[in-house]
């Protein structure tokens, strides 16, 4: 890391200004960095952070090296070597995570090595699976890659990287026809096309689906691909604790990544030349989320200790009305797992939305009361509730015809009755769920990081594709294609590499707290279980969808108490520094992605698309820039800013 | 034809089955995909023959059309086409979501769920 730029402060919040060739699809250059008010010379986007972190270029210089690792052909191989009760690991490849991105690269690097997948849960559990809408590509011939980018950059409220939209919209339509070719069924027109839908955003039709299961049939035609292929081996239930880093020189280098077997509570230490990040979302930081219970930002969190920019983080995608199961007759025993969305066609329909008053709110907002564009929606029931400090609002279809409510949302009417209310008569009690990141950790164009060797794709990721809002649709799509992307640099990088088998003692082993015995272990999984719910609490209380910068410093402030808190009562209980358990490390990284989303936050002096502060409640085109954070170099004194091991210096 | 439906398994693999709060969101027809694929094939290559080039640009207008009258076409939605092929007469779409367009208001949705948008 160069020390150089630290300047003393963790946290670096800086500005890049882009010059956006407008209409010339030039590279994108950044015409001058401010840092600290200091001005540096032009660099292209697309290698510009690294070169700003290293400022002179350095080839990888490699370490002592002790034998050339060649590519073992067989499956499920591993060179492993058990020490007490941790085992080690060798690949060329290794993937965290199991969704499209991470299984669509490695059926790629598998042609050229050994591959582990490593999964927190099931190999399908990812927000891929829970994707049901579609893939957007250009596959129609009255469509084109300028209007898909288009609306891409409307939809990005223009915070998009120009670059990175073209290269997207461009390679969709090939990424498509390779998953068909893969097997992936999607659902064709008489015409014997595939069939394209629309949805909110996009001038053309091309929403290429599979009835309304297109992430579970993307991955599941992809699953099949890896279970046959025989250079990957998959690592169902192992959580990724820490990525594996050296610094050598001026670069940080990755070498692989730490896990914990969860059914075996066993640590297994992956050493592989080249790691790629897919770890998707973390919609956990709130108490609302339509995400899977795996998504608790692990990778974000990882890379950022490890030393990876992080970009964008304050573009939190909401949906305005799931159903909030506070306002529920019967309550479900069991916590939903992910939100319910109550879809804008019962708004279309003419569904009202009440505050618990029973008044009337939208036309307070917008003249087009409830059938304003969604973003406006969110952000009025997100201010209501805020200002009444109530758990939902109500929105209410009861006023249609019964049958027609019945014919048209079955689902909804289902889901309700089950709770004890019946939508005919009763309003639903609807309240904001967080969807997606747009944020992650900030990725060039080949899905290379500032971190040698660590490579990213899908949700984790901050591609520049989606800038301020994503598009829907679109996110699929930039998992496929960064995926893809990431392969031919790997490879490059992999055949560069050696790897010094010793490696594997660099870095002290986590450790698995067998010593702290039940009761100790009982009361810290119950702490932890309510530290979550308070910090999921803060950050839906203070970084909601109506942001303030008195609302966001609050949230800082506690947060950080929170935090400190949790770790003194683990601490207290006996609980080490490399100690790791699923519920621990799980809300280590939750705190690690609140904080770099309020940190985000509080640095973007301007509303542009799903950040919105009444402080700066306009659109400020001086701040058409991402809101960057640089590796914090300094005061990492809590658990969740620090790796667990130490790191290694040549 | 309406008969050969079997349990297709490459669909809706029940180890990939989402949590049961979502199992109410896919429906459970199912499709014989052999089946279906030497129906469909037959179907298609007969189609293509016929197909005008002002195809598309009418199904976009249907679709709109089809958008602004949809209170009124409740009953007719869910009929199912009975010559074997899954098809929606609405959305002219073959194997996908009964019913109106998912995508009518903007967002992804099936009988009131949204999943995207």
């Amino acid at each position: 890391m160069t020390t150089s730029i630290a300047g003393g402060s963790s946290n670096l919040h800086y500005r890049l200004s882009f010059c956006q060739a407008k209409g010339c699809g030039q590279t994108s250059r950044i015409s001058s960095l401010t840092f600290n008010g200091c001005l540096r010379d032009d660099i292209s986007w697309s290698d510009g952070l690294s070169k700003l972190l290293k400022f002179q270029r350095h080839k990888f210089s490699r370490s002592t090296i002790i034998k050339t690792w060649k590519p073992l052909g067989t499956r499920k191989v591993s060179v492993s070597s058990c020490l007490r009760e941790s085992t080690v690991k060798y690949f060329d490849f290794a993937v965290i995570g199991s969704g499209v991105a991470g299984l669509r690269y490695a059926l790629e690097v598998a042609k050229y090595g050994t591959v582990a997948i490593i999964t927190k849960a099931e190999p399908h559990e990812s927000n891929t699976n829970y994707a049901q809408g579609g893939v957007s590509a250009v596959l129609s011939p009255s469509d084109s890659v300028e209007s898909h980018m288009q609306d891409t950059m409307v939809a990005g409220a223009y915070l998009c990287d120009e670059e990175t939209v073209r290269v997207v919209c461009t390679e969709g339509p090939d990424r498509i026809r390779e998953l068909i070719a893969m097997g992936a069924m999607f659902d064709h027109g008489e015409d014997g096309n595939l069939h394209l839908a629309r949805e909110g955003g996009h001038s053309h039709h091309r929403i290429v689906h599979a009835a309304d299961m297109t992430g579970r049939e993307i991955e599941r035609a992809l699953l099949e691909a890896v279970v046959n292929d025989p250079n990957i081996s998959v690592f169902e239930h192992h959580f990724a604790i820490d990525l594996l880093t050296s610094q050598d020189g001026p670069d940080m280098v990755c070498h692989g990544v730490d896990t914990l077997n969860t059914e075996t509570q066993q640590v297994v230490r992956f050493i592989s030349k080249v790691t790629l990040l897919a770890s998707g979302g973390a919609g956990h930081i709130y108490p609302s989320t339509t995400n899977p219970q795996v998504a608790t930002g692990d990778g974000m969190a990882m890379a950022h200790r490890a030393q990876a920019v992080i970009s964008n983080m304050e573009f939190v995608q909401f949906h305005p009305t799931a159903l909030a199961d506070e306002g529920l007759p019967i309550k479900p025993i069991i916590a939903r797992e992910n939100a319910f969305l109550i879809t804008e066609a019962v708004r279309g329909d003419g569904g009202i939305l009440y505050n618990l008053d029973w008044e009337r709110f939208m036309p307070l907002y917008d003249e087009r009361a409830e059938l304003a564009p969604r973003d406006v929606v969110a952000r009025s029931i997100d201010d209501q509730l805020k200002k009444r400090c109530e758990k939902y609002v109500l929105l209410d279809i009861s006023h249609k015809p019964r049958e027609k409510i019945l014919s048209h949302f079955p689902n909804i009417a289902a889901e309700c009755l089950h709770y004890g209310l019946d939508i005919t008569r009763q309003p639903i009690p609807v309240v904001p769920a967080a969807h997606y990141m747009c944020g992650g950790v900030r990725a060039g164009l080949q899905g290379e990081t500032n971190v040698q060797g660590l490579y990213v794709a899908g949700e984790v990721a901050c591609t520049g594709l989606h800038g301020a809002n994503r598009l829907a649709s679109n996110s699929l799509l930039e998992a496929l294609v960064f995926a893809r992307r990431a392969v031919q640099p790997s490879i490059d990088h992999m055949k560069s590499s050696s790897l010094d088998l010793s490696a594997s003692n660099w870095w002290a082993r986590p450790v698995v707290p067998h010593s702290l015995g039940s009761n100790v272990m009982d009361d810290v999984l119950r702490k932890t279980r309510e530290v979550r719910k308070e910090l999921q609490a803060i950050m839906w209380k203070y970084v909601g969808i109506v942001r303030s910068t008195t609302r966001l410093e609050t949230a800082e402030v506690e947060i950080n108490e929170l935090e400190a808190q949790w770790e003194k009562c683990l601490f207290e209980k006996g609980w080490e520094q490399t100690m790791v358990g699923l519920e621990a490390c799980e809300m280590r990284n939750l705190f690690c992605c609140a904080k770099l989303v309020v940190s985000s936050a509080l640095a973007r002096h301007e509303s542009r698309g799903l950040h919105y502060t009444i402080d700066f409640p306009h659109l400020e085109e001086s701040k058409r820039l991402p809101t960057v954070i640089l590796p914090s170099l300094v005061n990492n004194n809590t658990w969740s800013s620090r790796q667990l091991h130490k790191q290694v210096i040549f | 034809m309406a008969a050969a439906r079997r349990i297709n398994l490459n669909r809706l693999f029940s180890s990939l089955a989402p949590p049961s709060s979502s199992n109410a969101v896919s429906k459970t027809w199912v499709i014989d995909t052999a089946a279906v694929r030497s129906e469909y094939t037959d179907r298609i290559v007969k189609l293509a023959t016929q197909q005008s080039p002002q195809e598309n640009q009418d199904q976009e207008t249907v679709k709109k059309q089809e958008k602004e009258e949809i209170t009124h076409q409740d009953s007719q939605n869910e009929e199912e086409d009975d010559d074997g092929l899954d098809l929606n007469k609405e959305t002219g779409e073959i194997g996908g979501p009964k019913g109106p367009e998912p995508t009518r208001f903007g967002d992804w949705e099936r009988n009131g769920r949204c999943s995207d948008f």
